[in-house]
């Protein structure tokens, strides 16, 4: 049982960590599995086409949810590599570190979907749009952060390294997304969902969308506590290994 | 003060003896002509493409010295003393970046003028470009430290440094690429350089703290 605990930090003990999502982890499969595939059967098979554009609109519930979760994983690994640099919690670097591919798989399938939805309604699959601009720029910062943590050895002072190319990233990416949207809004349609409903879709496609987004965040979470819990046990074969043959 | 003048002596006679200046620029109008002729086989040779190859050459011309300003003084021990000395790391970076602008950047801006007109752009317009340039390449240069603060001590992180330092300059080519676009369209304003002046100075004020921060990593 989880006992009460007074602060929040106390499940960046990786002990703790590990405890509590042996337990979670089973129901966010469940939740992965019933919300995305209610999700996309409800969206690729019981919603209209569009008077427009025909079923390729369907390709919407894949491709909002991935490009939501492409912005919002660089943040999320952002916030973890400030945590890691202030309060030194190995659990928030591996958690960075682990994200990072999954994001590099988001970004690049909101691409490339968006480039097949592209071809039948824009005539093209690539246009240097800004959305798509910035979308390309984001894959290139993913890159670097994976490529220090593929080509370096882990030791702490990589760790910070590549919190600070995290950090840099961020804020670059920042400013590029402000650089190329700063003379036109170009050929990207607005935003599909928003809070204020004056310019949301229609209902129809609407409720199986939050379905699909709620269903990939799930994914996202599986993936990553999974993958976190490989990273711990990971070190803790290698610190075994290099210690035990003393 | 002075101590900081004398280490602005030092690193500028270090620069210079370097030959660093002659290096950068002669690969500066090596690239422009390779990247031209390649262009100029496809028959476009529009103004607009030579500015992007102009852009890119810059860009890409300063990126081929970055490993240099920190890496000797890290490895002969020179860092370890400016770090104990009174001047403070920030100062010494931004020292740094200074060089690397006068040694890189500024060979190149006097270049445009010289490389674009035979290349097809119209003298009044090449000063324009040049004056973009000049405004816009000390962001390239603070941007660098950053870079190089990062792969410092890492054997052959040459390629490593270029995956993480072209993206950072993005912004800042895509804002000078679209200015000096507009210096040909004649649809062109002086304020249009704000932008990049602000730039600049945004980096000019965040990237020596952080740059110092990263540098701080390695002695920790």
């Amino acid at each position: 049982m989880i006992k009460y605990r007074k602060n929040i930090w106390e499940f960046a003990n990786p002990n703790n960590f590990l405890r509590i999502t042996d337990k979670i982890t089973p129901f966010f499969i469940i939740l992965t599995i019933i919300t995305l595939s209610t999700g996309i059967i409800w969206g690729l098979f019981f919603t209209p086409e569009d008077y427009r554009q025909g079923s390729s609109v369907k390709i919407i519930y894949v491709h909002v949810p991935t490009a939501f979760l492409a912005i919002n994983i660089y943040f999320m690994m952002f916030v973890t590599s400030v945590i890691w640099l202030i309060r030194r919690h190995h659990v928030s670097l591996i958690a960075a570190k682990s994200a990072a591919p999954i994001g590099f798989i988001m970004t690049l399938s909101a691409i490339l979907t968006g480039a097949i939805w592209g071809k039948p309604i824009w005539g093209t699959y690539w246009a240097w749009d800004p959305r798509l601009t910035s979308f390309s720029i984001l894959l290139m910062f993913y890159i670097g952060y994976i490529s220090i943590w593929q080509t370096m050895k882990f030791s702490d002072k990589i760790a910070d390294l590549s919190s600070w190319l995290c950090i840099i990233g961020s804020i670059f990416a920042l400013m590029s997304r402000y650089a190329v949207f700063f003379w036109d809004q170009g050929l990207h349609q607005g935003a599909s969902l928003s809070l204020d409903k004056k310019e949301n879709i229609d209902d129809i496609f609407y409720f199986p969308l939050l379905l699909c987004m709620a269903g990939f965040v799930f994914l996202f979470l599986t993936l990553l506590v999974i993958r976190i819990k490989t990273e711990i046990q990971k070190r803790r074969l290698n610190i075994l290994l290099s210690t035990g043959n003393t | 003060m002075k101590l900081n003048i004398h280490l602005f002596k030092y690193e500028m006679l270090f620069a210079l003896a370097n030959k660093s200046i002659l290096l950068s620029s002669s690969f500066f109008v090596i690239l422009i002509f390779t990247v031209g002729i390649g262009f100029g086989q496809t028959g476009d040779s529009s103004e607009k493409t030579v500015i992007a190859i102009i852009w890119i050459a810059t860009a890409l011309s300063s990126l081929l010295s970055i490993k240099e300003m920190f890496q000797n003084d890290f490895e002969d021990g020179t860092l370890d003393f400016y770090m104990l000395s009174a001047a403070t790391l920030e100062t010494i970076i931004c020292l740094k970046a200074f060089t690397h602008w006068v040694t890189t950047n500024l060979p190149i801006i006097f270049l445009i003028p010289l490389i674009s007109i035979p290349l097809g752009i119209t003298f009044y317009h090449s000063i324009l470009i040049a004056l973009v340039m000049l405004i816009s390449t000390p962001a390239l240069s603070f941007i660098s430290t950053l870079g190089a603060a990062l792969t410092l001590g890492e054997k052959g992180g040459n390629l490593l440094l270029s995956i993480f330092i072209l993206p950072t300059f993005l912004p800042i080519i895509i804002f000078g690429m679209k200015i000096s676009i507009l210096i040909t369209n004649s649809t062109y304003d002086i304020m249009a350089h704000l932008i990049l002046f602000a730039l600049s100075l945004i980096c000019l004020a965040i990237t020596p703290f952080m740059t110092s921060a990263i540098i701080k990593v390695h002695y920790s």
